[in-house]
């Protein structure tokens, strides 16, 4: 098997469990009518500075992003990446709080919530110990475990859903560019896809690969969306914290032997969470690592993640998760568009310099 | 040593992963939780008097027993109950919600909002309404009923006693219907019976969650078929011929004409002969099951008109055509003038063992 595979999957497994618990709720909360547009506007912006980030890793010579950012000299290459820094933190510490938030809500509800963060913690800090390989070939395991059983109940929910209410298919105002919901929205995109600028010494991939396992992702973005809207109608769905798993709760499967569904598809979609948690650790780890080689890898995940365990505990209530999410709108939007830029033009400046040199890939 | 430390470390993570993973938080065992399948409500004076119907595990079988309580909120009322409890009250496996007639009449739109709120209870739980008190209902039912079955659940069981002219409406549909401009359900009426323990007598029209009608159980039928409920095995009976419906289909196309909405909604019956009187042919038949439909159509469409109750959802055929915001009012305004071309296409699939004349 081809290692490129490992990297697509693990593209593909970990927009699933970010797509279908927040996204949903923003997207409805957004628009009224017509909710395709903005979703198909935020995937194409996504897919967009996707291909940017990786052309410009590939015309950097098949090297890592922190290499690539390094050629700029050490000050400006720090600056540049502290913003990535920072919102590496803010992932781990929103996604552990949030879902454990949908955990208590779903099915745990009686556990205190530190307990449930402490589970949904342990094991990615575990696993960005173990390195970024066992990452990789942990998330083909789950998927293998896993896939099956999410897609089942992916297309189960389609249950009762009415395709009327898919229209109107126009919202003439498109007032969805104004509404802040959607721009929270890209947090389903911004959180997974800059650990293709980590991943090339290890493991390599193909643009078209990838292209094609970004565009398998519509649908799930879609329907993500629509399947609450279609069961329950926009004006309903819109009064609901996650309107998927709403929806889920609604499936009536008489020859199934579990009653709740809801329970498998979470439990399916908090395992790629994890290996995302893990890996954007991971990932912190390694740029503050490259860039002050004299701290000791052990020991700056356990303090980077006493901190986010640490601001997880500290944050109360949902409203300041929201709070959050409004915050790091800029620093998502610098990720989303600045990052994959700046790759992209230091990766031609790369290629253009006399004493460029391309790292052979391997695949 | 190293590899010893490893082996430690391991250790150490599997470790904490059980201890959490187990999940033992004010855990109660089975045996210490009343699970019960029913919840009846009312309104009293000051708030909300709530009956659970609770299985109680006896050496042979299973008995039951009705507790209930009141409260300024359902909430505080589980509550009160589940302190004089000797267990503690788990509503997940909740399956019927029993709304007295009164309560649904004042409007049940924050009894549903707390029901798709609270986590426990599962919004796939059937909405009956009761037509009696709920007290002496949850005594007679109690009287009659085998402890082994649970008799009111097994009522709207499709593959226990349903049949198709009883509604089956759940919790996330009868809140949707207080929030979507276009559709509404019905929510079936019970009452405890002379013979039988439990009577069907008909369907509640649940308007944006209020009750605003009621309809009997033959219209509760077309509003099944409406819905894709296929009506099987329900026999119709008209005055000189009985047949059973076999499948049903419902094709239905909406426009504008002007500003007048139009909706052409065609009923496909498949059905078999079972009684003839009086040398029927098989057209005379046709005809009279279609015009009977028809009929029963025309009078129920224009009861629910007339109640603002859009229970068809033909809303739903206009978003088409209609903008959004126009939509909102579709009850009070477009659905008013609302025209219906309703036709019944009869197909006799079989006529059983004796030969019938076509013509």
């Amino acid at each position: 098997m081809s290692r490129s595979v490992h990297v697509l999957l693990f593209y593909f497994v970990a927009h699933l469990g970010l797509i279908f618990f927040i996204y949903p709720e923003d997207i409805i909360a957004c628009a009224e009518e017509g909710h395709w547009v903005p979703i198909l506007v935020g995937f194409a912006v996504h897919v967009f500075f996707l291909w940017l980030f990786v052309k410009g890793l590939s015309l950097g010579g098949n090297r890592d992003m922190v290499s690539l950012y390094l050629g700029l000299g050490k000050a400006p290459a720090v600056l540049l990446l502290l913003p990535v820094f920072v919102y590496y933190a803010m992932v781990d510490v929103i996604t552990v709080r949030a879902y454990s938030e949908i955990v208590s809500i779903v099915f745990l509800e009686k556990t205190p919530l530190w307990a449930v963060m402490a589970l949904l913690f342990l094991i990615p800090v575990w696993l960005a110990n173990a390195g970024i390989r066992p990452i990789f070939y942990a998330t083909a395991l789950v998927a293998i475990v896993c896939l099956p059983l999410f897609l089942f109940i992916f297309a189960a929910s389609f249950q009762s859903v009415d395709w009327r209410y898919f229209f109107p298919l126009f919202d003439r105002h498109y007032g969805f560019l104004w509404d802040s919901s959607f721009y929270k929205s890209f947090f389903a995109f911004a959180g997974v896809f800059l650990f293709l600028g980590f991943v090339q010494p290890y493991f390599t991939f193909r643009i078209r690969g990838l292209m094609w396992a970004s565009v398998l992702l519509v649908p799930f973005f879609l329907f993500s969306v629509y399947i609450p809207v279609l069961t329950f109608g926009e004006a309903t769905a819109s009064n609901f914290h996650y309107p998927f798993v709403v929806t889920l709760d609604t499936l009536q499967i008489n020859w199934l032997m579990f009653e709740r569904v809801t329970v498998f598809f979470l439990m399916s979609l908090l395992t790629f969470v994890m290996l995302l948690v893990a890996l954007v650790l991971w990932q912190s780890v390694e740029l503050a690592v490259r860039f002050f080689p004299r701290m000791n890898r052990g020991w700056t995940l356990l303090v980077l993640s006493a901190i986010v365990f640490g601001c997880c505990l500290r944050i109360r209530s949902w409203h300041d998760i929201e709070l959050l999410f409004m915050w790091n709108t800029w620093i998502r939007a610098y990720i989303m568009l600045v990052v994959p830029a700046t790759v992209y033009w230091i990766g031609r400046r790369a290629k253009k310099e006399p004493d460029y040199e391309s790292i052979p890939t391997n695949s | 040593m190293r590899a010893f430390q490893r082996i430690l470390k391991l250790a150490a993570a599997l470790g904490l992963t059980v201890a959490a993973g187990t999940g033992c938080w004010d855990y109660k065992d089975i045996n210490h939780r009343s699970l019960p399948v029913v919840l009846g409500l009312q309104t009293v004076e000051e708030g909300y008097r709530v009956f659970l119907k609770l299985p109680e595990p006896k050496e042979k079988g299973t008995d039951v027993k009705v507790v209930s309580s009141e409260g300024h909120t359902i909430t505080k009322a589980i509550d009160q109950m589940a302190m004089n409890l000797e267990s503690e009250v788990d509503l997940l496996h909740l399956k019927i919600i029993l709304v007295h007639v009164n309560l649904a009449q004042m409007g049940m739109g924050d009894v549903f909002e707390f029901f798709m709120r609270a986590r426990d209870i599962s919004p796939k739980a059937l909405v009956v309404i009761c037509d009696e008190e709920l007290e002496p209902f949850f005594r007679k039912i109690g009287q009659r009923a085998d402890p082994n079955v649970s008799n009111l659940f097994d009522f709207f069981e499709k593959n226990a006693g349903w049949s198709p002219q009883i509604a089956l409406s759940r919790v996330w549909q009868v809140y949707r219907s207080v929030h979507s401009y276009t559709r509404d359900v019905v929510v079936p009426i019970i009452r405890s019976g002379g013979r039988t323990t439990i009577e069907h007598i008909g369907s509640a029209v649940i308007r944006n969650g209020r009750m605003v009608g009621r309809i009997s159980p033959d219209e509760t039928l077309l509003f099944n078929v409406f819905n894709g409920e296929s009506g099987q095995g329900k026999i119709e009976v008209m005055k000189n011929a009985s047949v059973m419906i076999s499948g049903t289909r419902v094709k239905r196309r909406g426009w504008m004409d002007g500003d007048t909405p139009r909706l052409a909604a065609t009923l496909n019956l498949s059905v078999d002969l079972i009684e003839l009187k009086e040398e029927m042919t098989e057209d005379q038949v046709m005809r009279q099951l279609s015009e009977q439909f028809k009929s029963r159509f025309d009078r129920l469409f224009e009861q629910v008109r007339k109640e603002k109750a859009d229970i068809f959802a033909f809303g739903q055929d206009f978003r088409r055509c209609i903008p959004r915001e126009r939509l909102r009012d579709w009850r009070e305004e477009d659905y008013g003038r609302l025209k219906v071309d309703f036709r019944a296409r009869v197909d006799i699939e079989n006529d059983g063992y004796i030969k019938t004349k076509q013509k």
